[in-house]
């Protein structure tokens, strides 16, 4: 060591060598700020689409989870079936089910619908004629065959005009939510190592710029640490702006947008925005660029500087 | 201080830098290390900052053989010798103080201490009014000071400079000179490898001459300088 610095005792803090790592990383982003601004974008629309997708991707598994456990169908009766009828069948396709059936007169169906349209509803009940059918509500035991090996077997039943397992838009929407599931687990890794390999870019760009400034440094003493610090500060400081216009971007995208979004949207398909730029889900998007920022620049200057 | 042993770099088979160099530098010595161009000086230079690893021998410097040592050792090696580049390698977009102040950062140093140390040395080689310039902006004299300037400002124990007043006039050439010798009253060990020979016969430093590669004797010195002083030139 120099007899300079050998006379502070020391060789320097941690303290010291941070402050000037900051500094020269803030340098470094104030000198070439398109390249640092690009890098920025990059990092925080990733984040913003790997945010949307991924909240959208767990959405879709809660739904499809819930639609997975509710087993329950119904079965419509012919005209005319009475309720004596309708009973009896209760009875038995509770036998067949291993589980509970319950019979729905026409009325009961009738008020039920009128209920749950509210004011719209009440007319309803003043019809002449009743046009919904007799049903049994049917929630199969833990013993009972697949609903499908049901459904044949009920469809069979003297009395029964259509078991209905579920609408088709339902299912429709359980193979769009499996596919939508699917592409985002693919499109996930694509987008952040994309955003990876950009910021990676602009400092593998600031590494070759100043490579005669590394050398030099180099040649002073500087170990690959010290040369290597400010770099990983400028990936840090990239990544956590970058993550902070994610986590605005994904606010503003809550605020304006996605109510309008939404309108469009049938109720079954609408997102939970809530947890769309939740706080928990705005500070992982921030902690998230930082950890993009770090590790893309520290894979990049480990492979220029070696 | 420095001592090196059956010495070679070689970069290929063809292109042999030095050859078999045998030099023992005592602790505060000064010593002007002279040739032709091509023979090897710079090379010299570059195995005794650690910058080259001989292809033979062993280089001790303060008791430790930096012929072997591991790559992440270095820079702290080089910490222990201030070095003027002959083509001055100062950081073009970083400001006179700055370019000087990096010796001492790299060592983790204080900033206000580096800037208030950067700023004396400046002022001792008259560079005080060129802090916030630019190298670009400087004279090649200018320029040769502030690598001057970045080499001492750690007092290292050894100081190692290429062709340091190669840029200056004859003024400014004894004013560093002179600057670079009390160093070595000091007790910092100083190598400087120079075609002016003015510089030899000025200061109380031993010569040693290489070739070729090869390192000459002292009688070979002395036998050629006699024959240039004889040809007159």
């Amino acid at each position: 060591m120099s007899r300079l610095a050998s006379s502070f005792g020391v060789q320097g803090t941690l303290w010291n060598r941070a402050s000037y790592a900051f500094r020269k990383a803030w340098a470094a982003m104030v000198h070439a700020p398109f390249t640092h601004l690009v890098s920025m974008f990059s990092i925080a629309v990733s984040l913003i689409l790997a945010a949307v997708i991924g909240t959208a991707m767990l959405q879709a598994r809660a739904l499809l989870e819930s639609w997975g456990s509710r087993t329950e169908f119904t079965i419509y009766l012919r005209d005319g079936t009475s309720a004596a009828d309708g009973l009896r069948l209760q009875e038995r396709v509770a036998n067949l089910v291993k589980g509970e059936a319950r019979f729905v007169s026409p009325e009961e169906a009738l008020r039920r619908l009128a209920a749950s349209m509210g004011e719209e509803g009440r007319g309803l009940t003043e019809l002449a004629t009743n046009p919904l059918p007799a049903s049994i509500e049917v929630i199969p035991g833990p013993e009972a065959r697949a609903v499908e090996v049901l459904q044949a077997e009920l469809q069979g039943l003297e009395g029964i005009a259509e078991v209905d397992l579920g609408s088709e838009h339902a299912r429709r929407f359980v193979r769009l939510a499996r596919g939508a599931e699917a592409a985002g687990l693919l499109l996930l890794p694509i987008l952040v190592l994309a955003a990876a390999v950009l910021a990676g870019s602009v400092v593998r760009l600031g590494v070759h710029e100043r490579r005669r400034e590394i050398e030099i440094l180099r040649l002073v003493g500087a170990t690959d640490a010290f040369v290597r610090a400010p770099f990983l500060v400028e990936g840090l400081l990239a990544g956590l702006i970058g993550g902070g216009l994610a986590a605005g971007g994904l606010l503003i995208l809550k605020a304006q947008l996605a109510p309008d979004l939404l309108e469009t949207l049938p109720a079954l398909f609408r997102p939970d925005l809530a947890s769309l730029a939740s706080p928990i889900q705005l500070a992982a998007v921030v902690g998230a660029g930082a950890l993009l920022g770090v590790v893309a620049t520290a894979l990049s200057v480990e492979r220029q500087l070696r | 201080m420095i001592k090196l042993f059956h010495v070679s770099k070689a970069y290929s088979d063809q292109e042999t830098a030095l050859s078999g160099i045998n030099l023992e530098i005592a602790k505060g010595e000064l010593v002007f290390l002279t040739g032709p161009s091509g023979a090897g000086k710079s090379t010299l230079l570059r195995l005794l900052m650690s910058a080259e690893l001989p292809t033979q021998g062993q280089i001790v410097i303060a008791g430790r053989n930096v012929a072997r040592i591991r790559r992440s050792a270095a820079p702290y090696i080089r910490r222990h010798i201030g070095v003027v580049f002959q083509d001055f390698k100062l950081i073009p977009n970083r400001t006179v103080l700055e370019n000087v102040a990096v010796s001492l950062e790299v060592l983790g140093l204080p900033r206000a201490t580096v800037q208030a140390q950067a700023k004396a040395t400046l002022e001792r080689l008259g560079l005080a009014q060129k802090l916030d310039v630019l190298p670009e902006r400087l004279s090649g004299g200018e320029q040769q000071r502030v690598a001057i300037a970045r080499a001492v400002i750690g007092e290292p124990a050894i100081l190692l400079a290429d062709e340091p007043t190669g840029n200056l006039d004859p003024a400014l050439t004894l004013e560093v000179m002179d600057f670079i010798t009390s160093m070595s009253a000091r007790g910092t060990t100083i190598v400087v490898a120079t075609h002016d020979h003015r510089l030899v016969e000025r200061y109380p430093g031993r010569e040693i001459r290489l070739e070729g590669g090869r390192l000459l004797s002292g009688e070979d010195i002395a036998g050629e300088v006699h024959v240039s002083e004889f040809m007159g030139s």
